[in-house]
């Protein structure tokens, strides 16, 4: 009986994880900053996830329960790392985790493709310059100090350039999905 | 508000992993106390992993691994040492070389600097290069077409295929073969090209240089100064103003300077009209439309002086935006429009008869500021440049029927009556675009005046001008045959 009801959880947690993985992915970025170290905690989350799929009661918040495990094989790499690249101490990731309402990590997923196709788009309007700070910084994985010396500038000007392009690309994107889609723009 | 903006900027930085220690700690120490930063937190680290996701491709970065990411390579080192420990040193050694040569790589990547930018491309340079394409230092070459590179040294180089090039430095290329214009701006730093008959060396010049696969080098100086050096860099001869001169095998000969036989480089032509300085003695008519070209005409407005706290750009006078309407509507309801307009057609077929070069952009720029009036002051202007088919002819005739295309641009001008604001749009040219009119207009953005009042307050225009920028063109043929 018990290992039926937890081969059950194990397929309610397979389906609910394929369904959010890209929710589970932004959110293990925003803590890893690297891509490949990325993709190394999203897979140890999905495999401790399906271990540990009896302790998820099913109608719960599935987010809160794969990001609470996402944040411990976070930690659990950063320990093995022989240098932690870590910025934000396990206080303030735990104080980060009580928000739970409004967090955009949960988003709805729909919501989240569509700013990513208005993304795609938005990037078109940006200076060819800009455009290649940005392919530089996400695509190649630079820092601003790496990208500095590839056009001989100061890493501050690059850091304030991408800066002010995310900023850019947040206005355009909720102003294109407010235009295309049924999605409002967020209260200001 | 001073904290809000604080922790964004920490979020920034967090963000692209430049935050100080101390920057580190503020930010911990904001995200454990403050509901607000914990928000502005994570949404900004939120769209910061969807600008990831939009960019980021697996499949690509499993090929192409990040210089600065851990990369399977490295992960793999302790693993490989291990069995090449094993394998007693010959294999080991081997894997050893095999995977520092690829981190030596990996180092001279990091290292590689941006030296310019592919600013146009036509024809068969098209097959290697793009509009927009970054260069390091590397060796490029193609058997046709133009292709036009600004140095990040500032200077500019127009080249014609068949030619090879490497570009060493900000401040040196080595040119194989080819035919090249080039304007060098004044610099500190001297700039090189290294040719199989010797260098040129110049810090102030526009020239052309043609270098034959056989190592005949011809350098047409047509501005500046230019050195010529051999290869052991003894100088043989400066150039000064506009000479040329042949180099083969070490001989140098005067010939005779032939600036057409080299490629034409990017070049804007003077403004095309005659009265966008606004000044005294230029009509503006109050028809629909002006009834021929380089006239003005549109709703009422006026040539001033200086008035209002509001001094011409250049000159004595500029143009008001009085009404949003004109003579030729007497009965229609005036309280109805919220704009003033003038128009002005330019005919292009007589600045150039044998059609608008390929590739041309066409600019149209303008000044324009207001007085600072109130709250209800008006603030808007808008610059539109249309291409038209044909002109609209009489009162009856309609814009509409006889638009092709056009681009405008809009501005809310501040309250400041000593500041001009610009206003430009630009827009490609097809060959065939002969008719283009220039439309301005101060709109009634916050407060609809009624009629028989002054609509606008002080709303002025000045120094409109109208340019085309052609793109850089291929040399006569004849020339082509390196």
């Amino acid at each position: 009986m018990e290992n039926e009801k937890d081969n059950a959880n194990k397929d309610i947690v397979k389906e609910l994880y394929a369904d959010n993985v890209d929710a589970v992915r932004r959110y293990v970025y925003s803590l890893c900053r690297d891509n490949e170290d990325t993709n190394e905690v999203v897979q140890e989350t999905y495999l401790t996830a399906l271990r540990k799929a009896s302790q998820f009661v099913p109608g719960t918040k599935f987010l809160s329960w794969v990001f609470s495990i996402a944040r411990f094989k976070f930690l659990e790499q950063n320990r093995k790392n022989a240098k932690p690249q870590i910025f934000l101490s396990t206080e303030t990731l735990e104080a980060l985790a009580s928000e739970t309402d409004n967090n955009p990590f949960s988003e709805d997923q729909e919501l989240a493709r569509h700013k990513v196709q208005a993304l795609k788009k938005c990037k078109e309007v940006l200076s060819q310059r800009n455009q290649e700070y940005l392919r530089l910084r996400y695509e190649e994985g630079l820092k601003p100090a790496k990208i500095a010396e590839r056009f001989s500038l100061k890493p501050g000007t690059i850091h304030h350039a991408l800066s002010k392009t995310r900023t850019f690309l947040k206005n355009c994107v909720e102003t294109t999905l407010y235009k295309e889609t049924k999605f409002p723009p967020p209260a200001q | 508000m001073k904290s809000t903006q604080h922790i964004e900027d920490l979020t920034e930085k967090y963000i692209d992993e430049v935050l100080t220690e101390k920057e580190n700690e503020q930010l911990n120490h904001l995200l454990k106390n403050s509901t607000e930063a914990r928000q502005i937190f994570l949404s900004k680290t939120h769209f910061d992993a969807l600008i990831n996701e939009s960019s980021y491709n697996p499949e690509t970065n499993e090929v192409k691994e990040p210089a600065t990411h851990r990369t399977a390579s490295s992960k793999l080192s302790p693993f490989v040492s291990v069995l090449a420990l094993a394998a007693c040193g010959v294999l080991g050694f081997f894997l050893h070389s095999v995977l520092q040569e690829k981190d030596a790589d990996q180092t001279h990547a990091e290292k590689s600097l941006y030296l310019a930018q592919v600013t146009h491309v036509s024809g068969g340079a098209k097959d290697v290069l793009s509009t927009g394409l970054y260069l390091e230092n590397k060796l490029f070459d193609f058997k046709e077409g133009v292709a036009e590179i600004t140095m990040f040294s500032g200077a500019q180089l127009t080249v014609q295929g068949p030619a090879s090039i490497h570009l060493n430095s900000l401040d040196e290329i080595r040119i194989s073969h080819g035919l090249l214009s080039l304007e060098i701006p004044q610099t500190a730093k001297p700039f090189h090209l290294i040719t199989p008959g010797g260098t040129i060396r110049s810090s102030e010049s526009k020239f052309g240089l043609k270098v034959t696969p056989e190592g005949t080098v011809e350098t047409h100086l047509f501005d500046g100064l230019v050195d010529f050096m051999d290869n052991d860099g003894k100088q043989l001869v400066s150039l000064d103003g506009q000479q040329a001169l042949r180099v083969l095998a070490g001989e140098t000969t005067r010939i005779s300077l032939q600036p057409h036989l080299f490629p034409g480089m990017r070049g804007t032509t003077d403004n095309l009209i005659a009265s966008g300085n606004f000044e005294q003695g230029i009509i503006i008519n109050t028809n629909k439309f002006p009834q021929s070209f380089n006239q003005w005409s549109g709703d009422i407005a006026e040539i001033v002086g200086a008035e209002n706290g509001i001094q011409p750009t250049e000159g004595k006078g500029m143009l008001r935006f009085r009404q949003t309407y004109n003579d030729s509507t007497p009965n229609e309801p005036k309280h109805s429009t919220t704009s003033s307009q003038v128009f002005c057609f330019i005919d292009l077929k007589k600045s150039f008869p044998n059609g608008i070069p390929e590739g041309s952009q066409l600019v149209v720029s303008c000044k324009v500021n207001r007085v600072a009036g109130d709250e209800r002051t008006d603030n808007r202007f808008n610059l539109r440049l249309s291409v038209l088919s044909e002109l609209p002819k009489g009162t009856s005739d309609t814009f509409q029927s006889h638009f092709e295309s056009a681009a405008s641009k809009s501005i809310d001008t501040d309250s400041d009556p000593s500041t001009w604001e610009n206003l430009t749009v630009i827009m490609n040219a097809q060959p065939t675009t002969q008719y283009v009119s220039l439309e301005i207009s101060a709109l009634e953005n916050i407060h609809n005046s009624i009629e028989d009042t002054v609509e606008l307050d002080g709303h002025y225009l000045d120094d409109l001008k109208l340019t085309l920028l052609k793109p850089p063109t291929p040399a006569p043929v004849l020339v082509t045959s390196l």
